[in-house]
């Protein structure tokens, strides 16, 4: 049910002695989204996620849970009713969470256990979330020997063993290969799409761009905003980027032509920032024929929340904190 | 690599505190222990005298004065009790037949399970017995020689007296044989003695003549006296006269009758002569027997004279002869007094140790302490290392988001780490009783209980540790040193009575020594469930808040593992960047980059605004306080070239 909230955040602020961790974040949760929260290391993704379901107090504010009761929605503070709402998620941190000595299936059956589950349940669960994990043939496998996307997936699994509602990933994609990263993005948007929400934190932005229904940026403590991916890039970044290589390579001209544009030279490409890319094109093109270059690439990078993350953190923060980009060919 | 090591080790700062302090926490607490203390320890002695002697008053008083703590008992179950229960080390119990020089015995109660202070115990409460027995030994040599010279002028006085009787009756002995002399010189014969025999037959020669007279004359005279009298009966006229003369008649035979009797008597002239001869004859020799017997009177006088005087001597010295037995008898009795012999000289006072414990086998003694010393430092380590393993595991953030309770999660990992330590005794004990005798099921009830009791408090202990620790090295130092703390303010190695008084009392509150204590008792003593159902109450008590102790702890632990990331958060600064026109800007290196590009007029319009922005930001998000003041300066080169010094000076700490 989109638009029905599940968690609704007022006023939260959080503090660690002097330090503003978190400012008046206010903000609802949608039932069935997938929610991305993006921002720098120490922006307060992870406090947040972790106040979320009451692991960590707010100094001030309050966080709603909306259960569905018998007798209909029922708004529960987290911090009172840690337990009450406990078995509704399931929650990945960013490092694995699991006994390394047992095997996969020991597991799934001792924290299955460890939310109230019966053994029939936790098989049924097990087998299910073996299949969807890609892990059935290593289910007797020693969690030790398991590769890095393996772990990440019992880990998820595990979060996932008491069938929650809601499936909250830290960093879900942390320390994964493309292909690795891939899989697990495939596996969340199963899991929402059988109706669970899922609350997740990433630095891999772009990625976060196909798969999250909306996107939430934290920076410094504060939510600078909450909204769908497409909506945040129209907001943050209409400046797109062209690059330009020719032969032999002579953009003195385009340099001279394109005054007033954000233009320089890296290599052998002409890298050419604008909010008006048609029209910039086409006068590189004629540019280009004048001068007699030959075209051997052009590119068209279109916004995405890495330009976002770099409008709002700035350009050198952002490389640091922010995952390589993929460019999109436009040639 | 070293400086590594070093750095890892000390910016762990729990391992840092639990290897550093651990060690000296521990020599600081036993030397605390043992401060001040010495070798001669407060011992608390039992005593139970059934009947107040010289003896057991002497010896009580020289133990209180030797600062031994003396407690009197009434009956000697209690004084034994007491020793079983540890409020006295030894229990004395003085013989009730103890009575004048007889060897006295007495009895050592003593506690052997304690095999290290009891030897010592009996060496000192025998040396202060032998010091009373030493006073006894003294004091029964001297009354020895007091009775050997008491005998010694007995037997002189005796000798005086023995030696004058001997005179006296050398006296004596002169005296009767003087007597005898004196009797053989008395005539017991006379020859002439016959011839008044012949006297005598010549007499009744001169006796039958008279007679055969008389026996003719007399019945004449009968007759005529009978005639008389018949006629003066059937005579009844007869006149006075006629009567008168019958009775002259009857006169003169009367006369006749009496002179024949006389001429009887006086018989014929020649024997009357020869009668006359012999009588002579007789008188002479009855002369001679007068002078005998007149000598042999006098001879009888001197003799008994001599026998009075020696039987007065015989009664002197019978009397000194007594005097003498009476002396030699008390001589006798008084050297041998009462049974007085050289074993109870030399051995005034009997001492037998006896042993409380059920049985005598060193093994055993040290197998209760060795046992509780087994299950504290496993108990401890193991549930430790596995909190803390399980806390330090990945899994740790899964568990503590998971539902379930702290309690029942403290419970299962309890239950877990009992039943490995409850399995790894039952192998222990099994394995012991191929080597030590064990009296494990003389009284296998409050053993198992006490062993049971045990497992779980040290098990909660060491889950306590695991959850204060941080990191497995930590767990295991801090039970050691726990363990190791525990150990030496025991009785294991250095008796508690060694420690100082405040030790003493705090040691009553040391678990590993109740435990033990009540084990032995139970082990070696035999108490019943019932006995010590008291302590049992109080250590179910201690268990019980154990547990919520554990489970707050837990608690607690939760809380700050969600709150390790506060610290880095808290001192984690994220400098903003300064955006000057296009360009952001994250250090000084930058700065001076992006001024050094700067033209004139971007600077007048970015920098040059009355608060100085770059200073500002230098100050507040770089927080260089000392560039940022000296960057207060409207000019470009001087801005830069200051700013080059700095990073010239400061350059290799700062990244940009």
């Amino acid at each position: 049910m989109p638009g029905d909230a599940v968690f609704t955040l007022k006023n939260v602020n959080k503090k660690y002695g002097p330090k503003q961790v978190l400012q008046n974040v206010s903000f609802d949760i949608n039932r069935g989204e997938v929610l991305g929260l993006i921002g720098a290391s120490g922006a307060g993704k992870t406090t947040l996620l972790h106040m979320l379901v009451g692991f960590i107090p707010s100094s001030s504010g309050d966080i709603i849970f909306k259960q569905h009761t018998r007798k209909g929605l029922k708004d529960r503070n987290v911090l009172h009713n840690q337990h009450l709402i406990s078995k509704t998620y399931g929650f990945a941190s960013q490092h694995p969470s699991f006994y390394e000595k047992l095997t996969v299936i020991e597991n799934l059956h001792y924290f299955g256990g460890m939310y109230g589950q019966t053994t029939e349940t936790v098989d049924k669960n097990a087998k299910t979330l073996l299949g969807l994990m890609g892990l059935k043939s290593n289910m007797h496998l020693l969690a030790q020997h398991l590769s890095g996307g393996m772990k990440r997936r019992l880990d998820i699994a595990c979060a996932l063993i008491h069938n929650p509602s809601i499936l909250i990933l830290d960093e879900p994609t942390a320390d994964l290969d493309p292909v690795l990263r891939n899989q697990i993005w495939d596996i969340i948007k199963t899991i929402n799409a059988k109706g669970t929400t899922v609350i997740l934190s990433s630095h891999h932005l772009n990625e976060l761009d196909t798969l999250c229904s909306r996107i939430a940026i934290i920076k410094d403590g504060n939510l600078v905003d909450i909204d769908t991916p497409e909506k945040l890039k129209a907001k943050y970044s209409s400046v797109q980027e062209i690059m330009i290589e020719s032969f032999p390579g002579n953009y003195e001209k385009i340099t001279k032509y394109l005054k007033g544009v954000d233009i320089h030279q890296e290599g052998t490409s002409l890298i050419i920032k604008t909010t008006s890319p048609e029209t910039v094109i086409s006068q590189v093109l004629a540019i280009l024929k004048k001068q007699k270059e030959s075209l051997l690439d052009l590119k068209l990078v279109k916004p995405n929340l890495d330009n976002v993350f770099v409008e709002i953190y700035g350009k050198k923060k952002a490389k640091k904190e922010i995952a390589p980009v993929n460019t999109e060919d436009v040639a | 690599m070293i400086v590594k090591n070093f750095k890892l080790l000390f910016r762990n700062k729990e391992s840092a505190y639990t290897i550093i302090f651990g060690p000296i926490l521990i020599i600081l607490l036993v030397s605390f222990a043992f401060m001040g203390a010495s070798d001669e320890y407060t011992v608390n002695v039992g005593t139970y005298v059934p009947e107040v002697t010289d003896l057991s008053e002497r010896t009580i008083k020289t133990l209180n004065k030797n600062n031994y703590l003396v407690s009197v008992y009434p009956t000697e179950e209690t004084c034994v009790s007491s020793v079983e229960s540890g409020s006295t080390h030894a229990c004395l119990v003085f013989s009730q037949e103890e009575s004048g020089d007889e060897t006295v015995p007495i009895t050592f109660y003593l506690d052997f399970s304690r095999t290290n202070i009891v030897y010592q115990l009996l060496d000192d409460l025998s040396a202060e017995v032998d010091i009373q027995a030493d006073a006894i030994r003294s004091q029964l040599a001297l009354s020895t020689l007091q009775r050997m010279e008491t005998a010694a002028i007995i037997v002189e006085e005796s000798y005086t007296t023995a030696k004058s009787a001997a005179e006296q009756l050398a006296t004596i002995s002169g005296n009767l044989e003087a007597a005898r002399g004196a009797l053989t010189n008395i005539p017991t014969r006379n020859e002439n003695i016959t011839d008044l025999r012949l006297l005598k037959g010549y007499h009744h020669g001169l006796a039958q003549n008279a007679k055969t007279i008389s026996d003719l004359v007399n019945p004449i005279f009968d007759e005529a006296r009978a005639a008389l009298h018949a006629m003066e009966t059937e005579c009844g006229d007869c006149t006075e006269v006629v009567l008168n003369q019958a009775e002259a008649v009857e006169d003169k035979i009367e006369e006749a009758e009496t002179e024949i009797y006389r001429i009887t008597e006086e018989t014929t002239d020649k024997q009357l002569q020869e009668a006359d001869l012999l009588m002579r004859s007789l008188i002479g020799e009855v002369e001679i027997l007068e002078s005998t017997i007149r000598n042999a009177t006098t001879s009888g006088v001197v003799i008994t004279e001599n026998v009075d005087a020696s039987a007065a001597d015989l009664d002197n010295n019978v009397r000194a002869v007594e005097q003498v037995v009476t002396k030699l008898a008390y001589a006798k009795d008084f050297l041998r007094g009462d049974d007085l012999d050289a074993d109870t000289i030399t051995t005034p006072i009997s001492t037998s140790v006896v042993s409380i414990t059920v049985t005598d086998d060193t093994l055993s003694f040290a197998y209760p302490y060795l046992l509780m010393l087994v299950i504290m430092f496993i108990g401890m380590l193991l549930s430790s290392m596995m909190v803390v393993t399980d806390k330090i595991s990945q899994a740790a953030f899964r568990n503590f988001t998971t539902p379930t309770s702290n309690a029942f999660y403290v419970f299962i990992s309890f239950l877990t780490a009992f039943i490995l330590l409850a399995a790894e005794v039952i192998v222990m004990l099994g394995i012991s009783s191929f080597f030590i005798a064990q009296p494990l099921f003389l009284n296998p009830l409050p053993t198992f209980t006490l062993i049971s009791v045990a497992i779980v408090l040290f098990t909660f202990v060491g889950m306590i540790i695991g959850y204060l620790s941080n990191t497995q090295e930590a767990a295991m130092i801090s039970s050691i040193s726990l363990g190791s703390v525990l150990l030496f303010v025991s009785n294991l190695i250095i008796p508690i009575e060694g420690m100082t008084g405040l030790v003493q009392k705090l040691t009553a509150l040391n678990p590993y020594i109740v435990l033990s204590e009540l084990l032995k008792k139970s082990m070696l003593y035999g108490v019943t469930t019932g006995q010590i159902v008291q302590q049992l109450l109080v250590l179910a008590g201690l268990l019980v808040v154990l547990l919520f102790l554990t489970a707050l702890i837990r608690q607690r632990m939760k809380k700050k593992y969600f709150k390790q990331d506060e610290p880095v958060l808290v001192k984690m600064h994220i400098p903003a960047p300064l955006r000057l026109g296009n360009t952001y800007v994250y250090g000084p290196v930058d700065l001076m980059a992006t001024l050094d590009k700067m033209t004139r007029e971007e600077f007048t319009e970015l920098v040059q605004k009355p608060n100085n922005s770059i200073a500002q930001w230098v100050a507040k998000e770089l927080r260089l306080k000392v560039l940022a003041h000296r960057l207060r300066t409207t000019s470009k080169e001087k801005m830069i070239l200051r700013l080059d010094r700095y990073l010239k000076r400061h350059g290799k700490k700062l990244k940009r």
